[in-house]
């Protein structure tokens, strides 16, 4: 092999480069100095909103009276929501990450984010018009079914364990999800009838709501937009956690649930109580739906059977109304800066909760 | 020990946590598809056309009758909806049950709409009532005589009782395509989506000629040239936490930076003469779109660095090693290599935007936007304007609608358009998505 | 013109034993060290390379060749946490003076990776890359210097009529010379090479050698190889590197049938 002798002396290349040198120079030096100025900007505008809500925030003498009601109200839509969103998004994750088939893992995970993507106005707009004045009826049923629901998934498990023969029991292994959505379904239809049949009586009585837009609508609602939320951060911590540490318990002896809440659910934690505190932090900022389906009535009312008015909610009601630097614009201001410490706090939790679980997952 | 553990699996005892695990995925999905069925058929609802009854019930002065399309009915009661001959809206019967004497679906009832959305319903024969020339007057029996009616002003005359299910989904089709297509009529509350749909698009697409050049250069500046320093590692907290501030608060910071601040500044230096009505110090379009930009920043930065993290280190050195500057090297190989990134980065911001309301309800979107933002008049494009949005409208058919049967019908069609728009945003974003990572591992593999 | 002159009076000290006497110097390491966070990469390394000789870099997995290698294109600067202390000077220039422009200084230097690493464009692009970078913009001398570069890296013949396909459509030893056609194509003076045919076939590796036995004759070449056969084929010189120090140079016969040392002698008869 031989090398064909250049047809150009090397002097033209090095000396169109050593001509281009200082343009080429300046142009890294102004790329450098763009980039750092819109990185600028934007630090500037992370820095105005605290500032801006800093500045012109007022509480007046109005903390009492408007905006206690205001922050108990987004508490408790918040509180509402999480006691169904935790059990629903950290359950379906504790399933998704170790136990569900790798199919069944490769279908629910993208039908969560999709389920993530859901407008709230969407959701709100059902909450108001569909769900609450059908629960107003169905408060005794939603009841019934809430009670029975862990011992019939429970019974479920049993019986299949019991029953079902070896050859069926491997073929389902990591699908058992499917075979509860039947009982699921009856026992919603049952409880129902148990509500029609039991609702005359005193306890549906005591259970009426004092209106149809209430905290359980909410909570209900809620739960569900932020248990995406919840699923998603929870079932990356739970799968990063190595499969031999639970196997290693299995080896012992010890069940597959055993093994999961013994060991598995330990060395996650961090990154399951970040899940928690993000969803917490979601629903406290989430307006559409609190606003459509909670009476917007400032209450201070624990019971998910009355009405509520939310701070996020009461900003998107008043806050175009409001003439700008007016007291009830500063007062609006100050219950924004309530809500973004709020929500600033519980982020960074969280954020320092999952750099601890990474420090932990990198040990092991 | 290690055996009988094996031995012993068929009976395990504490494993019922697992079946609870396995039924909330189970609840959670049932509720993913109960919701999705809820609004599928509530928004069929107004579009499919209502069964004409002749009803007999006992009111409050003896007996009445009418010719009524049965709007919902459910174990206490039965509302229905009368010949509008004043207004839309303005004729809905609601008969308990015990009132209910009598029902009959008499097979020549016929529902006529009027070209301002008010239905009529009588007796006659559709087809020669079609055939009519449109200036022709109307002679069917129950017609009042001080109100009378031409042919031309009929815009649908249909035999609702004739209809078989394959013609009741034929005529829901049309009448959903026109209200998507078609525009709000007058006060009458709304009777299209065009302007919202505009407007949503027309928002979007804005939004993201702002937000994408700052996203994509903060992006590039964090991950290619401020490295691990301090103030990197500050900026990227501030731009993570950013993505964790309610949207509301955006709303309020762009009410107050944009339409207080900006805009009342514009308005004093350039349009003094207008004042005291605002041209720019009151919520529009522009500054919409930039509250949202400022909303999805941090969503572009997040997935553009994810992008730029995955190109491979091989082609950065490769770059380099030639005698590229930095910046030769991430416009000619990097950004090009990047692109699905990119990509993925607008269609997630797209698709956090078009969800939005919350913000738009403080800076510029209005129920009822005579005008559409874009049209053939110069500058074309209104920026200072109001505008309609498809997510607004939902609230605001759902929550003020001065018809409330048929607009919450259509408030949940609309939000079954934003649905749809929504989640194919998204899905497109997580179809990118994995394609950029199987390229990513082909290229580094 | 390029602030890079070339060798000239202040040429260091030569090797042991006159090795390199009257030997002009491509690339010299004088008291070289290389941390990596707290981690010591390379101990007092002090090195020459002639000019217009291959010489090979050996040693075991984990000795620093490849940092080495690194710190005469200065493409450790791009490794946050990387602290070098020492000289090195390249074509008797310190390559780590305050006025070098780093650019210029890797264009003079090619580097060959490990891993084929073509960017993922048309082959043309990919040798044209360099030349835009200098302002080329004459489709016809664009032409001209990727043919004469294509040519010396032996890949004309394979890829003439596919220029325009995707560079990553390739076989690996295609893309491998492709890469080296691509360093060609600016004119460098020296070419540092990171074990470049580790992922190679026997076939592609035999043409490997042959075309930097051919290149030699032109440019400094720095070769980093596992491969011990690969190194008494091609290479003038070899030196002998362990836990980031270099424990023996001299000409590759030497080396390999003579080692002054033990350890050379193990890792060279597969001991070690």
């Amino acid at each position: 092999m031989s090398v064909p002798a250049s047809t150009y002396p090397a002097t033209p290349l090095a000396l169109r480069f050593a001509q281009r040198a200082r343009l080429r120079a300046r142009r890294e030096r102004w790329a450098r100095r763009g980039l750092a100025a819109a990185a600028a900007l934007l630090g500037l505008l992370v820095m105005a909103m605290p500032l801006f809500l800093l500045a012109s925030a007022n509480a007046g003498g109005g903390w009492r009276d408007l905006l206690l009601p205001l922050l108990a109200g987004s508490i408790k839509a918040a509180f509402y929501a999480l006691l169904v969103a935790i059990p629903l998004g950290l359950g379906s994750a504790i399933w998704c990450a170790r136990f569900a088939a790798p199919p069944l893992r490769r279908l629910l995970k993208p039908l969560f984010e999709v389920f993530e993507a859901v407008p709230a106005v969407v959701l709100g707009l059902i909450a108001a018009l569909v769900l609450a004045p059908w629960l107003a009826r169905q408060v005794l049923a939603l009841a019934v079914f809430l009670a029975l629901l862990p011992l019939t998934l429970a019974a479920c498990g049993s019986a299949w364990q019991r029953l079902a023969s070896p050859a069926w029991r491997r073929r389902m292994q990591g699908r058992e999800s499917w075979l509860l959505i039947p009982p699921i379904l009856l026992l919603a239809g049952l409880a129902l009838q148990l509500g029609v049949w039991l609702g005359g009586g005193a306890v549906g009585a005591l259970l009426r709501p004092a209106t149809p837009w209430n905290g359980l609508v909410i909570g209900l609602m809620l739960g569900l937009a932020v248990m995406p939320t919840v699923f998603t951060l929870a079932e990356e911590a739970l799968f990063g956690v190595p499969v031999e540490l639970a196997s290693a318990a299995q080896a012992l002896g010890a069940t597959r649930w055993q093994a999961l809440w013994r060991l598995v659910l330990p060395v996650a934690a961090p990154g399951v109580l970040a899940a928690v505190l993000l969803g917490f932090s979601r629903a406290l900022g989430e307006t559409m739906i609190v606003l459509m389906a909670s009476g917007n009535t400032p209450l201070l009312e624990a019971s998910p059977l009355s009405g509520l008015r939310s701070i996020a909610a009461n900003l998107a009601l008043e806050a175009p109304e409001a003439a700008g630097g007016s007291a009830h614009f500063g007062q609006l201001l100050y219950s924004a800066l309530l809500l973004f410490v709020l929500c600033l706090v519980l982020n960074t939790l969280a954020e320092m909760v999952r750099a601890r679980l990474r420090r932990r997952l990198a040990g092991l | 020990m290690l055996r009988t553990g094996t031995r012993h699996a068929p009976r395990r005892r504490g494993d019922s946590g697992l079946w609870l695990a396995a039924g909330a995925v189970a609840l959670s999905l049932a509720a993913l598809i109960a919701l999705l069925f809820v609004l599928l058929q509530q928004s069929a609802r107004p579009f499919l056309p209502a069964a004409v009854a002749e009803l007999r019930w006992q009111g409050a002065a003896g007996p009445q009758q009418a010719l009524a399309a049965i709007v919902r009915e459910d174990a206490d009661e039965l509302i229905a909806r009368a010949s509008e001959w004043q207004r839309r809206g303005g004729a809905y019967l609601r008969i308990a049950r015990a009132d209910l004497l009598e029902r009959t679906f008499p097979p020549d009832a016929l529902a006529l709409r009027l070209a301002d959305g008010r239905e009529l319903y009588l007796r006659g024969d559709a087809h020669a009532l079609a055939a009519l020339p449109s200036a022709a007057g109307l002679a069917l029996p129950g017609m009042p005589a001080e109100l009378p009616l031409r042919r031309g002003e009929l815009v649908e005359i249909l035999a609702p009782n004739q209809l078989g299910p394959g013609g009741r989904l034929r005529v829901a089709t049309q009448r959903a395509w026109a209200f998507v297509s078609g525009s709000p009529g007058g006060d009458s509350g709304s009777a299209g989506l065009l302007p919202a749909l505009v407007g949503t698009v027309v928002l979007v697409l804005l939004m993201s000629v702002l937000v994408m050049p700052l996203g994509v250069l903060v992006a590039l500046w964090l991950h290619e040239y401020a490295g691990r320093g301090a103030l990197a590692q500050l900026l990227r907290a501030a731009v993570a936490n950013l993505a964790g501030v309610p949207s509301v608060i955006y709303g309020l910071f762009g009410l107050v930076l944009f339409v207080h601040g900006l805009g009342a500044g514009l308005d004093a230096l350039f349009h003094a003469d207008a004042l005291p009505s605002p041209t720019w110090g009151t919520g529009g379009l522009l500054w919409s779109a930039l509250t949202l930009a400022l909303l999805t920043l941090p969503v572009v930065v997040i997935a553009v660095e994810e992008g730029l993290a995955r190109v491979p280190a091989g082609l950065r050195q490769g770059a380099l090693a030639l005698g590229a500057t930095r910046a030769e090297m991430l416009w000619r190989v990097v950004l090009p290599v990047a692109r699905p990134a990119l990509l993925t980065a607008l269609i997630l911001a797209v698709a956090r935007a078009a969800g939005e309301v919350a913000p738009l309800m403080l800076v510029g979107a209005v129920k009822y936007a005579p005008a559409l933002p874009l049209d053939g008049e110069f500058p074309y494009l209104h920026l200072s304007k109001q505008f309609m949005h498809l997510g607004h409208s939902v609230y605001d058919l759902a929550l003020t609608g001065a018809d409330a049967q048929r607009d919450l019908g259509e408030a949940h069609a609309a939000a079954l358009l934003l649905l749809i728009v929504v989640v194919a945003l998204n899905a497109a974003a997580i179809v990118v998505r994995n394609r950029l990572r199987e390229r990513s591992r082909e290229l580094s593999a | 013109m390029s602030r890079l002159r070339l060798a000239g009076a202040d040429g260091l000290q030569p090797m042991p034993g006159g090795l390199l006497d009257g030997l002009e110097l491509a690339l010299q390491a004088r008291a070289l060290s290389l941390h990596y966070a707290e981690r010591r990469v390379l101990d007092q390394i002090s090195l020459s390379v002639p000019r217009r000789r291959i010489t090979a870099l050996i040693g075991p997995s984990g000795c620093g060749k490849s940092s080495l290698l690194r710190c005469f294109n200065r493409l450790n600067d791009e490794i946050a946490d990387c602290r070098m202390d020492g000289e090195v000077q390249v074509l008797g220039v310190d390559a780590y003076a305050a006025d070098v422009s780093v650019p210029d200084l890797r264009r003079r230097v090619g580097m060959v990776f490990q891993k084929p690493n073509p960017f993922p464009q048309s082959v043309g692009e990919n040798v044209a890359f360099g030349l835009r970078l200098a302002g080329l913009r004459s489709r016809l001398e664009l032409d001209d210097r990727v043919e004469t570069a294509l040519r010396a890296a032996g890949l004309w013949d394979e890829v003439r009529d596919r220029l325009d396909d995707s560079a990553l459509r390739l076989s690996a030893g295609q893309q491998q010379r492709l890469v080296i056609a691509r360093a060609l194509a600016v004119e460098p003076e020296v070419l540092l090479m990171d074990e470049p045919a580790s992922m190679l076939d026997p076939i592609s590796t035999l043409r490997l050698e042959e075309l930097m036995v051919a290149l030699r004759e032109r440019y400094s070449v720095l070769l980093v190889t596992h491969n011990m056969q690969q190194a008494a084929r091609v290479a003038d010189y070899t030196a002998y590197m362990q836990d980031g120090r270099v424990l023996e140079f001299d000409t590759t016969d030497r080396i390999f049938t003579n080692p002054r040392l033990r350890g050379t002698e193990d890792y060279i008869t597969g001991k070690l």
